[in-house]
């Protein structure tokens, strides 16, 4: 519509949006529990599902391409309807924003600053996103593009340095499959889909924003293939550094196996570049969300987004410390209530509802034709 | 319309926390809500609530500057 | 402008960044090591040996020891950690210990709850060594001064590190190493031991470094064996090598083995790879153990040619059956008269016989105990030194 004109980024950085949005705090709280040692495994079969997910997202938008998932709604559902369901995703990517921003807090006051107030922490990174928001999101996909290849860097550098420590013992993935595929099953149901796959509803928001249109489902595939195997091979080096228990017990788990580097005398103690990779994921992660959650303000309200991003952002920032009192009862909400009431329903619910009427409209207008002549 | 935006969203999402606190600890809506606001808000407190006022505030300005023209 | 506002801003934002967090390195003394006894009137002591800055620069020392000793009781190492200031001027910083060091009373009662401060504070690394001690409370081991290495927690952990480079004698156990074999049904965990021989009395005072026979010293003694949580018993250093071997560990060591009636040659050990197969035979778990060695000779009593290659290879092969014997009689021991499976044996037919291992595992000690070991060592002396033959062999040419 109006605003969607202006801006526009480019397919790499919906590339590595994508792709950094989806790592973003996976990489922080560790995945697939459930699947002990098999993780790794569950993660990949994930990724086929995850695939099938940002399809049926882009087969969504191609109804009216350049545009997002509100109007797409407010097409087919009518204003009224689509004015209430546009507030419950509103409401639903703010939520998910301040549960993100909370992870990263969670860690950094857990392991960095454990006398500083979390709300200080949370509020600054919040004017950090906020601003981002505000310029635009071509200035989001700029700052993604340009931090991009320092987070593969980093990563890969974990990785060598574990190496050349001599800490990854393959033998700790064995025996692979040992309880077959039930506990992989409990992994991917509902698990998995939701987070970090399903989140990608999220991306609509972005995906409109590119100047070629067309490409947009090839991007996105390969964003979420390059995923899974990010996701699939740090998973491995975790459990093959901290066996399969540890990497289970440890609240931050790729933290924990960075902790273990020490080799050539003087390469240890190097957390941060891990904290540092896991900040700029997050980073993309709330801003995603945040501006997801703007747009549908701005759909509802009829008032560019960017006039609500310091009021929004700031109520954001409130609610990343009301959502939970403690770490245990923010994990349990993530697992007990988050999959299965809220990721279910919004991402693969109605997108799958809007895909059929899609789909159905798409036959009667083929129809239509055909009668005619 | 944009603080009534904000104050919106505001509830809706405490509305949100406040579902999910009655579903994790099964009470009712109006302990949840109490919850909310003893257990939940720390120390800092004190932070949030002057950035929530000053979003606000921006907000109302923001209002009123569009309202003009 | 508004670009200086915004410089402001950064600044002012850089330096106020962590002022809750700050930590001036005025304001902090670093621990190298911790002791933990039993105590009187709680359930721990703590002594946490510090490092005194001032007594590790030749220029500023006076007659002050490297480092100091304080000791508290609680009922928590965590709150004991931060509590320390009872005693001491300045904030304590764990990151950089090096030693942890447990009584064998404390590791008898099973009292190692407190592994999990360990795990879970941030501040607390993996990189520790993890010691009990024979003969004195853990406090007195980190009294002993050493000239070369002055803090007693510094010259335990420089020790631990070059013996299990050179000879393999120290298990090298860190504290992750310690919970995973705690946690895992197929191994049971062990740890360092260290004995301190002299007085601690006298050990703790500079005069004990100014002596060319000192008056105390901290040595190794072996491995202490535990069952779970609970310390059983002791394996003397001899065997810590073979068991180091076992898991596929071993650096460098030397070996040794009787060439005739009372001559002995010894052989350095440069290369060890160690492979397990495991499996089952009807109810018995089989296990074959193939080493495979590479090293050089290093003297030789008897006077044999070594250009010989016939006798060379019977001395390979002298040297193997030697070593052979002895790997098989540190597993009996365990087998025998501990029944556990310090080496992970378990772990191993978990890999390789995951079913038949499901079944056991809640009893995998006592199947250890009943199971068919076979060790087998391959053994390749590459070279001999700068000699070819040794002078005994020209000695006797010469009568």
């Amino acid at each position: 519509m109006y605003s969607a004109m202006v801006e526009k980024i480019s397919l790499l950085q919906l590339f590595i949006l994508i792709f950094l949005f989806q790592i973003g705090s996976a990489v922080v709280v560790g995945i697939a529990g459930e699947a002990e040692r098999d993780a790794w495994i569950a993660i990949l079969i994930a990724t086929v599902i995850g695939i099938i997910i940002i399809r049926l997202y882009t087969y969504i938008l191609s109804y009216q391409p350049g545009t997002n998932l509100f109007d797409i709604m407010g097409q087919l559902f009518g204003r009224n309807a689509s004015m209430i369901i546009s507030l419950v995703y509103t409401t639903y990517f703010f939520y998910i924003a301040a549960r993100v921003l909370r992870d990263f807090m969670e860690l950094l006051i857990t392991d960095l600053f454990p006398n500083t107030p979390i709300e200080v922490l949370s509020i600054l990174f919040m004017i950090a996103v906020l601003y981002v928001i505000y310029l635009g999101p071509e200035v989001l996909g700029r700052t993604a593009e340009t931090f991009f290849p320092y987070i593969i860097i980093f990563l890969l550098l974990t990785a060598i340095f574990l190496l050349a420590s001599g800490d990854i013992k393959m033998h700790r993935l064995q025996p692979i499959l040992a309880e077959g595929f039930t506990p992989i099953h409990d992994a991917i149901f509902p698990g998995l889909i939701g987070f970090p796959f399903g989140e990608a509803i999220v991306l609509t928001m972005f995906m409109a924003l590119t100047n070629k249109f067309q490409h947009v489902t090839k991007v996105s595939i390969g964003a979420v293939i390059a995923t899974g195997l990010t996701l699939s091979t740090i998973k491995i080096v975790s459990i093959s550094v901290l066996g399969t228990e540890l990497s289970e017990r440890a609240t931050f788990p790729l933290l924990t196996a960075a902790r273990e580097i020490a080799f050539a005398d003087f390469i240890e103690r190097i957390d941060p570049i891990v904290i540092f990779v896991m900040m700029l994921g997050i980073f993309i992660k709330v801003s995603v969300f945040f501006f997801g959650g703007l747009k549908g303000l701005e759909y509802v309200f009829q008032v560019p987004y960017r006039y609500f991003s310091i009021p929004i952002g700031m109520i954001v920032a409130l609610f990343t410390i009301l959502i939970a009192s403690n770490y245990t009862e923010h994990i349990e909400e993530g697992l007990q209530f988050v999959p299965l009431y809220l990721h279910m329903p919004l991402q693969i619910g109605i997108p799958t509802l809007l895909a059929m009427i899609i789909f159905i409209k798409g036959k009667q207008k083929k129809g239509g034709i055909t009668n005619a002549e | 319309m944009v603080t009534l935006a904000s104050i919106l969203t505001a509830l809706l999402l405490l509305g949100l926390v406040i579902i999910i606190d009655m579903f994790l600890y099964k009470v009712s809506f109006l302990s949840s809500l109490q919850l909310v606001f003893d257990v939940h808000l720390s120390i800092g407190g004190m932070y949030l609530i002057v950035a929530c006022l000053f979003g606000l505030a921006v907000a109302v300005v923001i209002d009123f500057r569009r309202g003009k023209t | 402008m508004n670009k200086a506002i915004l410089l402001f801003l950064c600044l002012v934002l850089v330096s106020t960044a962590g002022c809750w967090d700050q930590a001036e390195l005025d304001d902090i003394t670093v621990v190298s090591g911790l002791a933990i006894d039993k105590g009187k009137e709680h359930k721990y002591q703590l002594t946490t040996e510090v490092f005194n800055v001032t007594a590790l620069d030749p220029e500023t020392r006076g007659t002050e020891t490297a480092s100091i000793l304080f000791s508290l009781e609680g009922n928590t190492i965590a709150e004991l950690a931060k509590k320390m200031n009872v005693i001491a001027t300045r904030k304590l910083i764990y990151s950089h210990m090096r030693v942890v060091v447990m009584s064998k009373e404390i590791a008898q009662e099973g009292l190692l709850e407190a592994l999990d401060f360990f795990e879970a504070d941030r501040e607390i690394r993996n990189d520790f060594s993890f010691i009990v001690v024979e003969n004195v409370p853990a406090k007195d081991v980190l009294k002993i001064n050493y000239p070369i290495q002055q803090v007693s927690s510094l010259k335990i952990h420089e020790q631990l590190d070059t013996m299990v480079k050179e000879w393999g004698g120290d298990p090298d156990i860190r504290m992750k190493d310690f919970i995973a074999a705690l946690l895992s049904p197929g191994r049971e965990p062990i740890a360092a031991e260290v004995k301190v021989i002299g007085s601690p009395e006298k050990g703790k005072t500079r005069s004990n470094m100014e002596k060319v026979e000192m008056d105390a010293l901290v040595i190794l003694d072996g491995l202490a064996i535990f069952n779970g949580m609970k310390h059983v018993g002791e394996l003397p250093i001899k065997h810590v090598r073979n068991f180091l071997l076992l898991q596929d560990k071993l650096r460098r060591t030397s070996i040794t083995a009787m060439c005739s009636e009372d001559k002995w040659m010894a052989a350095r050990i440069t290369n060890s790879k160690t492979r397990v197969r495991a499996r089952y035979d009807n109810d018995v778990p089989k296990f074959n153990v193939a080493i495979d060695l590479e090293g050089r000779l290093e003297t030789i009593q008897c006077p044999m040619e070594i250009v010989d290659l016939q006798a060379y290879l019977d001395m390979e092969k002298q040297f193997s059956e030697a070593f052979e014997k002895e790997i098989e009689e540190t597993i009996r021991i365990l087998q025998e008269d501990f029944q556990l499976d310090i080496f992970g044996f378990g772990e191993h037919m978990e890999r390789q016989n995951y079913q038949h291992f499901k079944e056991v595992k809640d009893e995998w000690n006592e199947e250890f105990a009943k199971a068919d070991i076979d060790v087998n060592v391959t053994l390749k002396l590459r070279r001999t030194g700068l000699i070819n033959d040794p002078f005994l062999v020209e000695m006797e040419e010469e009568e």
